[in-house]
């Protein structure tokens, strides 16, 4: 039953949070993709902004040389060595002759040895581990430079932005998930008071409504749901009026042409002129009280049927003790007939009306004695699991012809394979309307040999 | 002298069967064919029996009976009724009447029940042995003799035999029997009456030439007073 299902995993199935997960994932997302965007573009602007700074340095020490000669640039690059530039970055200016030789700066060769000209170089400073950006420049004819930038404030910079963008993101994703758990908890709460609506008028309690119409979607859901049941409501009183009027306009001429025919009897007996009448008569009383009980049967049908989701009058009923009392009935023609109650019950109270729950049984019981070859076992069982309880009643008899265990419901429906056993094909339509009564499932099963039929309850609560 | 039994029933067709039916039983009857005058009737004089109907003009029959049960009026009421569900069993029993009779019914059944219901408003204790021909049934010790010799018989065959035995001489029907010895308010499909009936029927036989439990047309049966 899916209704008994572990809530976490009715929840993992749930569209609506598949929903709102979607939402919030994607909103996530753009959001992390604009972080990144802020994180690259400053990225960038700073990577160019220290490039600009190298670049005029490699330019201006190349005028040095270009003006002054060696000296005058070797004494530019110690002036240089370990100063704080305007930018704020150290700088580092190595100086290294065309032929591999130092001239002046803080590394004895370059660190990267053929680096093409204007080729932008990343390293780390070996004895320091500070990480430095430069630029290689082959001056033609002249010297080669390496003028480098330490990374410290730019990575600084980097990590300042990393934590103020990590704020409003953590901010972003805990608002996201408290919205999507309340927006979705709502959704869900309100799906769920139609679905458990449904179940429950499908378990029989006709007087269950939605309510909480607003004016959304889901309002109108729950009032077109609303509106629905009480259409069936109304319809179902409607039947039941009809099935009362129907009894009372049509037991009372029953009743009359009965009792009428029981006195011509009585009288036909007290005159020996007419006493000849007596086997017709005798034969109109008996058809008269077979119209009756069928009558009786199928009104009985309708009203169960009407009564159903009508708690008024239910009350707990053991199944066991039901299941005793049809044994208690039917042994004596159970041995008759040479076939055997084999009974295997566990108390379990249901909530029910005990008459038309024992007459319930006792069709099945009956039906399964009548069907039953000599010398067989009829299995009468009752299991309770959970809050399940399940009562099957299996024979074995010839079972149900294919296809019909869609019409073994029906009013008036016989299989042909019955042959000569009595009956009106009104036991199985009641013992349907009295499982429709309690909101119980009713199924017949091939059991190979014979029928299995399987009655599914829940048990009373309390 | 006569007893005294009121009808209230808006069918005048059925209320004179019903009267007719009583006064095979030495019941003088009186119909009233509305509520409030059954109401009126039934408060104004003792009854040794009241008859009523459910859907009536004036007063509906449960209403008649609770405000009689209000006035403490005692006596035992029959409702006899075209509203035949266990649930409207309840509801009249509940509001106060001694028996209800689904319509339509045997002539058998409602004497039958009739014949119950003034042996239970009658004040005198249960007997303790009740004999009937030659059979001699000990409520108490739950044994049965028959011309001295002892029948064992199983605690329904037992209520069975009772039951009849308390209508001695007169039809029993199966839906009173299944009512006293099995308290189910309706008819099985197979007569597993009648097969319990047959076995109990062999018991209480054996060794005797005539059976003193005889059937009715098929409705119902009858321990004779004497065997055939």
């Amino acid at each position: 039953m899916s209704a008994a299902a572990h809530p976490l995993a009715r929840l993992a199935r749930s569209s609506t949070l598949r929903l709102v997960g979607t939402i919030a994932a994607v909103f996530l997302a753009a959001t992390l993709v604009l972080a990144l965007t802020v994180w690259t573009t400053v990225a960038t602007y700073i990577e160019r902004r220290i490039l600009d700074t190298i670049r005029t340095d490699a330019a201006g020490l190349e005028a040095v040389w270009r003006e002054a000669g060696v000296e005058a640039l070797t004494r530019a690059v110690e002036r240089r060595r370990g100063e704080i530039g305007a930018d704020g970055h150290r700088r580092v200016h190595v100086v290294v002759s065309a032929g591999g030789d130092k001239i002046a700066g803080d590394f004895d060769a370059f660190p990267n040895d053929v680096a093409p000209d204007g080729e932008v170089v990343r390293y780390r400073d070996p004895t320091t581990a500070t990480a430095f950006t430069g630029i290689v420049r082959h001056i033609p004819d002249g010297p080669d430079l390496l003028v480098a930038h330490d990374r410290a404030e730019h990575d600084a910079v980097m990590r300042d932005l990393a934590r103020e963008l990590a704020l409003p993101i953590a901010f972003a994703l805990a608002l996201t998930l408290v919205v999507a758990a309340v927006v979705g908890r709502r959704l869900i709460d309100r799906i769920e008071r139609v679905n458990a609506t449904a179940r429950a008028v499908e378990a029989g309690d006709l007087a269950a409504r939605v309510g909480g119409h607003g004016p959304d979607e889901f309002g109108r859901l729950a009032s077109h749901v609303d509106a629905m049941l009480d259409r069936i409501a109304t319809l179902m009183r409607g039947v039941h009026h009809l099935s009362d009027q129907i009894a009372h306009e049509t037991r009372t001429p029953l009743a009359r042409l009965r009792s009428r025919l029981e006195k011509a009897r009585r009288e036909a007996e007290r005159d020996p002129a007419s006493r000849g009448a007596l086997p017709a008569l005798d034969d109109a009383i008996a058809e008269s009280a077979e119209l009756i009980a069928v009558f009786s049967a199928l009104l009985d049908i309708a009203r169960t049927e009407a009564a159903a989701g009508d708690a008024r009058g239910l009350a707990r009923v053991d199944l066991a003790e039901v299941i005793a009392d049809v044994v208690d009935l039917y042994e004596a023609v159970a041995e008759e007939r040479d076939v055997r109650l084999e009974v295997a019950t566990v108390p379990a109270a249901v909530l029910g009306e005990r008459m038309a729950l024992t007459r319930m049984v006792a069709n099945l019981v009956d039906n399964a004695v009548k069907f039953s070859p000599e010398g067989a076992t009829i299995d009468l069982s009752l299991t309770a699991t959970g809050g399940d309880v399940r009562l099957e009643v299996r024979d074995r008899g010839p079972g149900l012809p294919a296809g019909f265990e869609a019409t073994a419901f029906e009013r008036f429906t016989r299989a042909e394979t019955v042959g000569a056993v009595p009956g009106h094909g009104l036991g199985l339509p009641f013992v349907r309307a009295v499982a429709l009564r309690h909101g119980m499932k009713i199924e017949l099963e091939r059991a190979d040999p014979g029928l299995r039929a399987v009655i599914r309850a829940r048990v009373a609560e309390g | 002298m006569p007893q005294r039994a009121l009808i209230i029933e808006d069918d005048a067709v059925m209320a004179a069967h019903v009267a007719d039916l009583l006064a095979g039983r030495d019941f003088a009857c009186e119909i009233v064919a509305d509520g409030a005058e059954g109401l009126r009737r039934a408060a104004a004089a003792p009854w040794d029996l009241i008859v009523t109907d459910r859907m009536l003009p004036g007063l509906e029959g449960l209403d008649v009976v609770e405000r009689l049960r209000a006035l403490e009026v005692p006596t035992p009421v029959m409702v006899v009724s075209a509203l035949g569900l266990a649930g409207d069993r309840v509801a009249g029993l509940e509001r106060g009447a001694d028996d209800y009779l689904a319509k339509p019914f045997s002539d058998d059944e409602l004497l039958a029940r009739v014949h119950a219901l003034l042996r239970r408003a009658r004040p005198e204790p249960h007997p303790e042995i009740v004999l009937v021909g030659d059979i001699e049934i000990r409520i108490k010790a739950r044994t049965v003799h028959r011309a001295g010799r002892h029948v064992a018989l199983s605690p329904k065959e037992f209520e069975l035999l009772r039951c009849l035995a308390e209508h001695a001489g007169r039809f029993v029907p199966r839906a009173l029997l299944l009512e006293r010895v099995w308290k189910l308010r309706f008819d099985p499909q197979t007569n597993v009456v009648d097969v319990h009936v047959s076995r109990l029927r062999g018991k209480i036989d054996e060794g005797f030439a005539g059976s003193v439990i005889r059937s009715a047309r098929g409705e119902g049966y009858m321990l004779a007073l004497e065997p055939a």
